[in-house]
C-alpha cells in the first residue's frame, strides 16, 4: 500500500520522499500509467468481491439455508429457557438460571459461599459451560457448509454433550438429583445431535 | 473505460480498513466530545469551572478558523502518495501522544498547587489535541470523495465508516461510564484520574493503531490538478460552490431539530422521570440502524439524494405529529409511550444512519460538481465545512434549547441541603413533549427549503460525472510518462 518504487523506471524511492515528479525518469509517480491500476483495483476489487460473496453464501447456507437449519439455529438458543426450569435439587433447593439470576441481583451471591458448596458450584458451573459451549457449537454451525463441516458440528456437539454429562453426573454423586431442565436439555442436545447429519444430507444433496 | 459508476474499484479489505479507522479515530474523539471534559477538568483535574467554560469557547471559536485553514492547505497539498494520504499517513503518531498528554494532567501536576500553572497545561494540552485532530479528521473525510471516481465505492466507504464507528467508536465512553462506577464505588482500585488516563492509552495505542489504517491501506484514485489552487483561492472556491452551500445553510437551519434530543433528555428526567427507560426505547431502533447500512444502496436505486433528504424531513414530521398526538392526554402513561416511543425511535434510526452517509456523500458531489465548473477539487475546504458545521449545529440547538427552558416553565434550583428541585409550570411538562415529538420536526421542514435549488441529481450529474471521467482520462494520460508538463 506504500509503494516506494517508481511505477515507470522502477527506481526505489525513501519514504520521506514526498515529491510527485520521479527523480529519475521524472514520471509523475501518483498519476502515471493510471488507467491501469484503475483496471487493476477493479479487478482486484471484483475478486474480493466474489471470494466474500462465496464466504457470506455459505453463511447463509448454513444457517438459514432452509426450514431445517432454521430449526437448527433456534434450538441452539433453546438451553437458555431449558436452564429456567429447575435443573438439579440440592439440599431440597431447586437450582435453575431463574434462582441464580435472583441470587445475583437479590445481593445474596458471594464467590466464597458458591465455592464452599460443591454441589451447588458444579451445578452453576454446568449452566455457566452449557451456555459457553452452546455458542461455540453455534459458531461452529455457521461453517457447515464449509470443509469438514458435519466434523466439526459432531466434535463440537461432543464435546459439548461430554461436559454437560461429566459435571451433571458429578452434582449427581454429591447428593443432587436431576430436575426437568437437566432433561429437558439433554433433550435438546441429542436433538441438535441428529440435525447435524441431517442438515449435512440437505446442504450436500 | 465504461461508465465508472459501475465499476467498483475499492476492495472489500480497504473498505474494512477505512471503517476500522474511523472506529479507531472516534474512539478518542468521543472520550473528549462525549460530554465528560467539563467532568474531567472540573472534577478530575480541580480547575475551576468558568476557566473551563472559557477555554472550551475560545478553542471552539479558533475552530472556526482552524478547520476551514487546515482544509485549504490539504488542497494545496501535491505528494507521491496524493493530498490526504500524507496527512493520514503522519498524524497518528503526534495525536496518540497528545491524547495522553490531554489525560494525563491531573497525574503529571498531581503535586502542583497552583491553579495557574493547570490552567495553562489545560489549554496546551487541548490546544495541540484539537490542532492534531483537525489535521487528521478533514484528510480522512476528504478521502471518502477521493477513494474512488464510483459514487457507489464512495457510499460504501461512507456507510463502512459510519457502521464500524457505531459498533465500536463509542466503546470508549461506555467503558467510561462503567469504569466511573466502579471507581467510585471502590470495585476497582483506580481512581478517576488514572481511569481517564487508562481510555486515553487505549485510545492512543488502539484507537490511533487502527486511524493509522486511513493512511496505509486506501489509496486516492481521483486525479487532482497538477497547479496548486493557494489558500485564498481555496476559500474563494469554497464560496462559489453553490451547492455546497445549499447544503450549509439547510444543515445551519436544520440545527433546530436537535431541539428534540435536547429535549428527550428533560421528558426522560423530568417528566416521566426514569432516565434508563431510553435504553429500552432505543433498543429496536439500535438494531434497525445498524441494519439500514445494508438498505442503504437500495433506498438510492430508487431515490436520488435530494428526494432522501424530502423523504427523511417529511417522514419526521408525520411520524411525530403521530406520536405528539397519540400520546398527547397519555405521555406520562407507560403502556402508551413505551410502544409509542420505541415506534418513533425505530422509524427515525433508520433515517438518522441514513443522514450518516447520504450528506456526507452530497459534499463529495459537490467536489466533483467545482471540479467540473472550475477544474479544481478542494475536498479538504468542503469537509472542513462538514466538520465545522457539524459542532456548530450542536451548539445552536443546545443553546436553543437552554433558552426555551425558562419560556416553559421549567427551572432547576438549589435547595439547602446542596441538592436540586425541579420547578414546573401547569403546562410544563405538555411543552416538553411537544417539543420533544412535533415542535423541532415541523421547523425542520424549513431546513428543507434550500433544497428546492439543489440540482446535482438525476441526468445533471450524471452528466457532471461523465464529462469528469473524460476529463480525468486525458489528464491522466497527459500526466503518464516522463518529464510531466506542469
Amino acid at each position: 500500500m506504500l509503494d516506494n518504487r517508481c511505477p515507470k523506471c522502477g527506481k526505489k524511492l525513501s519514504i520521506f520522499y514526498l515529491k510527485q515528479e520521479c527523480p529519475g525518469c521524472g514520471a509523475n509517480i501518483l498519476y502515471y500509467n493510471l488507467d491501469e491500476r484503475l483496471r487493476a483495483d477493479a479487478e482486484d476489487a471484483r475478486a474480493q468481491v466474489e471470494a466474500f460473496n462465496r464466504f457470506s453464501n455459505m453463511i447463509k447456507t448454513s444457517s438459514v439455508g432452509s426450514l431445517l437449519q432454521i430449526i437448527r439455529l433456534v434450538l441452539f438458543f433453546t438451553p437458555l429457557g431449558s436452564m429456567c426450569l429447575t435443573m438439579f435439587n440440592i439440599n431440597g433447593r431447586g437450582v435453575s438460571l431463574i434462582s441464580l439470576i435472583k441470587e445475583i441481583i437479590g445481593g445474596g451471591f458471594s464467590m466464597g459461599a458458591l465455592t464452599a458448596d460443591t454441589p451447588y458450584f458444579l451445578s452453576v458451573l454446568t449452566m455457566v459451560f452449557i451456555i459457553l459451549l452452546s455458542l461455540a457449537e453455534i459458531i461452529s454451525s455457521l461453517f457447515s457448509a464449509g470443509k469438514n463441516g458435519l466434523k466439526r458440528n459432531i466434535a463440537f456437539s461432543a464435546v459439548n454433550l461430554a461436559v454437560f454429562l461429566s459435571l451433571s453426573a458429578a452434582v449427581l454423586i454429591l447428593g443432587g438429583t436431576p430436575g426437568i431442565g437437566f432433561a429437558v436439555t439433554l433433550f435438546i442436545y441429542l436433538i441438535c445431535d441428529f440435525l447435524h447429519f441431517a442438515v449435512n444430507k440437505k446442504i450436500n444433496a | 473505460m465504461s461508465d465508472e459508476k459501475e465499476i467498483r474499484y475499492v476492495g472489500i479489505k480497504e473498505n474494512v480498513a477505512y471503517g476500522l479507522a474511523c472506529a479507531g479515530q472516534n474512539f478518542g474523539y468521543n472520550l473528549v466530545a462525549g460530554g465528560y471534559m467539563l467532568l474531567f477538568f472540573t472534577k478530575v483535574f480541580g480547575l475551576p469551572e468558568n476557566a473551563v467554560s472559557f477555554m472550551i469557547l475560545v478553542l471552539g471559536i479558533w475552530d472556526t478558523v482552524n478547520d476551514p485553514l487546515m482544509g485549504a492547505v490539504v488542497d494545496k497539498t501535491r505528494t507521491r502518495f496524493g493530498k490526504l494520504r500524507p496527512y493520514l499517513i503522519f498524524v497518528p503518531l503526534p495525536l496518540s501522544v497528545f491524547t495522553i498528554l490531554l489525560f494525563a494532567g491531573p497525574v503529571i501536576l498531581q503535586d502542583v498547587k497552583t491553579t495557574a500553572i493547570k490552567i495553562i497545561y489545560m489549554y496546551v494540552s487541548y490546544f495541540l489535541w484539537e490542532f492534531f485532530y483537525t489535521i487528521g479528521d478533514i484528510p480522512f473525510w476528504g478521502m471518502s470523495a477521493a477513494i474512488s471516481p464510483s459514487p457507489s465505492d464512495r457510499t460504501r466507504a461512507i456507510s463502512s465508516a459510519r457502521f464500524t464507528t457505531g459498533l465500536i467508536g463509542g466503546l470508549s465512553t461506555t467503558l467510561l461510564v462503567v469504569l466511573m462506577d466502579l471507581s467510585n464505588n471502590g470495585i476497582i482500585g483506580l481512581s478517576l484520574s488514572q481511569v481517564f488516563l487508562l481510555l486515553a492509552v487505549i485510545a492512543a495505542t488502539v484507537g490511533m493503531g487502527l486511524f493509522s489504517l486511513a493512511g496505509i491501506c486506501t489509496r486516492e484514485r481521483v486525479v487532482q490538478s497538477v497547479k496548486e489552487p493557494s489558500v485564498l483561492e481555496g476559500f474563494k472556491l469554497m464560496v462559489k460552490n453553490k451547492p455546497l452551500f445549499i447544503i450549509i445553510i439547510s444543515n445551519v437551519i436544520g440545527s433546530v431539530s436537535g431541539l428534540s434530543g435536547v429535549f428527550a433528555t428533560y421528558y426522560y428526567s423530568e417528566v416521566i422521570e426514569l432516565n434508563s427507560l431510553t435504553l429500552l426505547i432505543s433498543l429496536p431502533g439500535t438494531i434497525l440502524g445498524f441494519i439500514t447500512y445494508l438498505l442503504i444502496p437500495k433506498l438510492k436505486a430508487r431515490f436520488d439524494n435530494r428526494q432522501i433528504i424530502f423523504l427523511n424531513g417529511f417522514s419526521r414530521l408525520i411520524v411525530g405529529t403521530a406520536v405528539f398526538l397519540i400520546g398527547f392526554k397519555s405521555f406520562t402513561n407507560y403502556y402508551v409511550v413505551i410502544p409509542l416511543l420505541m415506534v418513533q425511535n425505530l422509524v427515525f434510526s433508520f433515517f438518522n444512519t441514513v443522514n450518516s452517509v447520504i450528506p456526507t456523500e452530497m459534499i463529495g458531489d459537490t467536489v466533483d460538481y467545482m471540479e467540473w465548473k472550475t477544474g479544481e477539487r478542494n475536498e479538504g475546504v468542503s469537509f472542513s465545512v462538514l466538520t465545522f458545521v457539524g459542532k456548530l449545529t450542536g451548539s445552536v440547538s443546545t443553546s436553543i434549547g437552554a433558552a426555551i427552558l425558562p419560556l416553559i416553565g421549567l427551572s432547576f434550583k438549589t435547595v439547602q441541603s446542596g441538592g436540586t428541585i425541579t420547578v414546573k409550570g401547569a403546562n410544563t411538562d405538555l411543552y416538553i413533549w411537544a417539543l420533544f415529538t412535533l415542535i423541532p420536526h415541523i421547523l425542520g421542514l424549513i431546513s428543507l427549503v434550500p433544497y428546492i435549488w439543489y440540482n446535482l441529481t438525476g441526468e445533471n450529474l450524471k452528466k457532471i460525472r461523465e464529462d469528469l471521467r473524460l476529463r480525468h482520462e486525458q489528464l491522466s494520460t497527459q500526466m503518464s510518462g516522463g518529464n510531466a508538463d506542469a
